[in-house]
């Protein structure tokens, strides 16, 4: 049977690469005994993912994990038996059924992301972010490690949403909906936010922004 | 000095508390209060201004015992008078006291008026924004605004004050140098490596323990954290109810370098807290070019590196591990050491410190820390350097060496003897070890199934200090494993010994875990296999589950320099384990040699590459006879000799930098020559280094400080050693770098007052069997 966990990633948790963060949930499942099912082949491995990978130094109310196992799960008593032997900064929030209608993993689901992003040294913040978005494009010089070129492209189809929910002096709070598609249509929270402060003309390492996912959007 | 015993007086006031129907918030909002006046107090007294910790205890805890009441100060002054005098005035006092101008004006009524002003409920907030605060609160009271922005200014000049004379930032004052990572750690490598938080780690308060200990792992956590030794201290520690424990790893450069540029102090990975703020900081000493992390990790902590130069407000430094063999080196540095197993000794030495000091020593009294370390010198397998005098007489070398000692006091023991675990089953293994968040060396469930082993290679340091042989029994190993398992989540187990296949019964033991571990989708990793002495049934058993490679370790070319160094393993053993183990399905073997061992020539590394040749003409063989060919791949590994105190080369020389690197060479261009082999070796520059500190005399830490200053540690990794700043450093110590002391037989060692177990007698008829060529 396939289930999904929504969980939250908080407190020193947020400091937990993806790679690892993986095997401390297969520890947790086995020590619960929802061990999954390893996949068949030269190296076996467990089954279950991610929906959506989350950068390291990031909060998260809402990541997804999906995984199979052969054993019963009691859908109600389950999250509280994980969130028995996973630290504390990690809390399952719920368990369910993997929904029929996703055949293929969640990641392959995967539309867009929103964010909640707190920053400093930003004056005016609803003005400002609102005459960024009014940009006809919105460039960005991407770099590629692989290639080593420098890319210049229009990241503005990929901002989904944009809004201040509080400000105050030089302090802002706001949403902001990322695409992040399977097929690497891919805003990252910092690069927007590097955009953003580049067009303010605000040196971005005055940033220091706390950056939280509050959902992932499949399609 | 007076015994004052902070927990029960806490304990105390609680009752006092909660008997006076004192609502439960207020009650913690007492104990944040009294921890902040606590901290502000005690730094004020390391500075030089030493308060009564009696009487803020007492009005710290109490001052809001009748908040609910109309003037609850006064309700509560009247009401604490009958138990402390002093602490009622303070009572009465605390919302309408004026901050003096000066330092030598403050009393026990200022810290604890300070502390209620920097505390909102049970938080710790700082008096600025607790008075912006209050001012947002009372905004409809003038009175209370105009007096709030009278004090505040008056306020914040105090605090300056303070600051000033502390030489810290009131932040830090109040929080105990809890280290504040949320703007830090986003700027290093690996953050997860300070975080703490794993699962089976412990967090309990300083306040409601006798004895806080750091443990300090002298490299970073994902190496410490592979550790077994380290799990089982902390877990032995950690289940008393009057101890904490800690952990310490060194930083890597990254997080050194952020450390020193905003003045941050090395903390501890569960509370965050300097390393200097514990009572007990203990160092493990795995290997010896690790020493210098333990003086980078003492100066990050800001704790003199020296033990004279600690005062009653440093921790007790602490070492133990197999390197404490030979204390000398860092015997300037360490105050006191463990000789032998851990176990019991720490189990005294806390019973010590609780005897000692009751419930955390409050003030300070400049002789407690030698009078503790003089009661713990009378601990079996406890060394206190201090107590011991080295004496130097002038060598035939033109370099004078250590001659002897003379001891401080009269009953010391002339040689500490190791202390000894008598039985394993009934030693403290832990059962719910720490679970690292991210990758480490090794993250598997462990359990010890023998310490010690009866071989009796005398090159081997392990091997001598470690006895003699325990083993656990296997139900007590199976139950271990099952417990670890249910506590860890872990899929994979593996077996700690010396010498795993000299467990007694250790077919029947691989038989039992296997098929318990199959069941739990568990594997089993044995990794100090002797293959010589290994049955096909066992190998068959390791087989079902993992066939990765396969190591032997002959250490010797020859049977002659076998027979030296009493490595009773012949060709013969070898060609027909490897016979098995090929028709298993295993393809790749690793042969472990040394060179530079007594009475080696050029013969014996021709012996190496022979050995090499002959297998892997010997594998050809067989796949003639079998009619086909067999999959072989063979690597030699070859390690350098550093003779190690405690062993019958204790007296030997080390080879010199030069000789390692010709030996090396010659090896590699002779295998070069061997189809199908590859040829691994040490880096020579630190083995040498290695040898220098391992047989060091207590002038050598003369230069580990030295080099730990110029180099910054880390000298384990390539990366971050440097042979010139070593050379330099020991030269300028005063000592050799191109040829060795104590080689005489005759003379005194540096490490004769600890005792290994092994007498010296033994010791010498071995290293003259060995010379004569007799195993």
């Amino acid at each position: 049977m396939k289930y999904v966990i929504r969980f939250s990633k908080t407190d020193r948790m947020i400091y937990i690469s993806h790679l690892d963060l993986a095997d401390v949930f297969l520890r947790a499942f086995r020590m619960t005994n929802m061990k999954p099912v390893y996949s068949n082949g030269f190296n076996p491995h467990p089954k279950m993912s991610f929906a959506m990978p989350l950068s390291l130094g990031f909060y998260s109310f809402s990541e997804l994990l999906e995984f199979e196992t052969d054993a019963a799960v009691d859908l109600n008593t389950a999250p509280s038996e994980l969130n028995g032997h996973l630290p504390d900064g990690l809390r399952v929030d719920a368990i369910f059924v993997k929904p029929e209608k996703y055949k293929k993993t969640l990641a392959s689901y995967a539309k867009a992301a929103k964010y909640e992003i707190i920053c400093d040294e930003i004056y005016d913040a609803t003005a400002r972010l609102n005459a960024y978005y009014a940009q006809k494009e919105i460039l960005q010089v991407k770099h590629s490690r692989k290639k080593g070129t420098d890319k210049t492209i229009d990241i503005k189809p990929l901002i989904l949403d944009l809004a201040v929910d509080k400000e105050f002096k030089n302090k802002v709070i706001m949403f902001v909906t990322l695409s992040a598609t399977a097929d690497g249509r891919v805003l990252n929270p910092t690069d927007f936010l590097r955009s953003f402060y580049e067009y303010c003309g605000v040196d971005f390492a005055l940033a220091a922004p706390t950056i939280t996912r509050l959902d992932i959007i499949l399609e | 000095m007076e015994n004052t015993n902070t927990n029960e007086l806490k304990n105390e006031c609680l009752t006092l508390l909660r008997d006076f129907g004192t609502p439960e918030h207020v009650q913690r909002h007492c104990i944040a209060v009294w921890e902040i006046a606590m901290n502000i107090s005690s730094e004020l007294g390391r500075a030089g201004h030493p308060l009564d910790a009696k009487v803020i205890t007492y009005a710290a805890l109490l001052h809001d015992v009748a908040r609910t009441s109309e003037h609850h100060e006064v309700v509560g002054a009247d009401f604490v008078k009958p138990i402390s005098e002093a602490a009622s005035d303070v009572i009465r006092q605390h919302m309408t006291l004026q901050f003096p101008e000066k330092v030598s004006e403050i009393t026990e009524a200022e810290v604890v008026a300070l502390a209620d002003r920097m505390v909102k409920e049970d938080t710790f907030i700082g008096f600025e924004a607790r008075m912006r605060e209050l001012l947002a609160r009372y905004s409809d009271k003038p009175e209370v605004v105009e007096r709030v922005t009278r004090n505040m200014e008056k306020t914040g000049g105090f605090i300056r004050e303070i600051e000033r004379f502390v030489r810290k930032d009131i932040f830090r004052i109040a929080t105990a140098d809890r280290v504040q990572l949320k703007s830090i750690l986003p700027l290093v490598e690996r953050p997860g490596r300070y975080i703490g938080g794993e699962i089976n780690s412990v967090t309990k308060s300083r306040f409601d323990v006798d004895l806080s200990f750091c443990f300090a792992f002298p490299d970073l956590y994902e190496i410490g954290m592979s550790y077994t030794g380290f799990q089982i201290i902390y877990g032995l520690l950690n289940r008393r109810e009057d101890v904490l424990c800690e952990r310490v790893f060194a930083p890597q450069k990254d997080m050194a370098d952020i450390l020193r540029e905003e003045a941050l102090p090395l903390f501890t990975l569960e509370s965050h807290r300097a390393v200097k703020s514990f009572d007990i900081v203990g160092f493990t000493l795995q290997y010896e070019l690790s020493f210098t992390n333990v003086i980078t990790m003492l100066m990050q902590s800001d704790i003199p590196v020296y033990s004279k130069d600690r005062t009653t407000d440093d921790p007790i430094i602490f070492g133990g591990g197999p390197c404490a063999y030979n204390p000398e080196p860092l015997a300037d540095i360490i105050d006191m050491f463990c000789i032998g197993d851990g176990e019991d000794v720490l189990e005294a030495v806390c019973d010590l410190w609780s005897e000692f000091y009751g419930k955390s020593p409050l003030g300070s009294d400049d002789g407690s820390r030698e009078a503790f370390l003089r009661e713990a010198a009378k601990i079996e397998g406890i060394y206190v350097p201090a107590f011991y005098e080295p004496l130097y007489e002038n060598d035939v070398d033109g370099f004078s060496s250590y001659s002897g000692f003379v001891k401080r006091y009269e009953d010391l023991p002339d040689r500490v003897e190791k202390s000894v675990v008598a039985d394993l089953n009934s030693a403290f293994f832990p059962t719910a070890p720490v679970v690292p968040l991210i990758e480490t060396v090794h993250n598997r469930a462990v359990v010890e199934i023998c310490r010690g082993c009866f071989r009796g290679c005398r090159f081997c340091q392990a091997g001598y200090v470690y006895r003699p042989v325990r083993s656990r029994s296997q139900d007590c190993i199976m139950s271990i494993v099952d417990e670890q398992l249910a506590n860890t989540g872990y899929d994979e187990v593996s077996l700690l010994s010396l010498s795993a296949s000299d467990y007694p019964g250790i077919e029947d033991l691989v038989s039992r875990l296997m098929d318990e571990l199959k069941d739990k989708d568990t594997a089993l990793s044995l990794p100090s296999l002797r293959l010589d002495s290994l049955t096909s049934k066992t190998l068959s058993r390791i087989a079902e589950y993992k066939k990765t490679s396969l190591t032997f370790a002959p250490e010797a070319g020859t049977q002659r320099l076998r027979d030296v160094i009493n490595k009773n393993i012949t060709e013969e053993d070898l060609q027909k384990t490897i016979e098995i183990a090929t028709g298993l399905g295993f393809s790749k073997f690793k042969f472990y040699f040394m060179i530079g061992l007594p009475t080696e020539t050029y013969e014996d590394l021709d012996g190496i590459a022979e050995i090499a040749r002959r297998t892997v003409q010997f594998v050809k063989h067989l796949g003639y006879e079998k009619g086909e060919k067999i999959p072989f791949q063979l690597s030699v590994s070859v390690s350098n000799f550093v003779p190690k105190p405690n062993t019958p080369f204790q007296w030997e020389r080390a080879n010199t930098e030069q000789e390692f690197h010709e030996k090396n060479m010659y090896l590699k261009d002779l295998i070069h020559h061997v189809k199908g082999v590859s040829f691994k070796w040490h880096d020579t520059r630190m083995s040498r280094v290695e040898s220098l500190v391992a047989k060091g005399d207590r002038r050598m830490g003369k230069a580990i400080v030295a080099a730990a200053e110029k180099g910054g540690g880390f000298d384990s990794w390539r990366e971050h050693f440097s042979y010139d700043t070593w050379l330099e450093a020991v030269s300028s110590a005063g000592l050799p770098i191109d040829f060795d002391l104590y080689t005489d037989t005759r003379r005194p060692l540096p490490w004769d007052m600890v005792s290994a177990g092994a007498a010296k007698e033994f010791l010498l008829r071995q290293y003259e069997l060995a010379l004569e060529g007799n195993a």
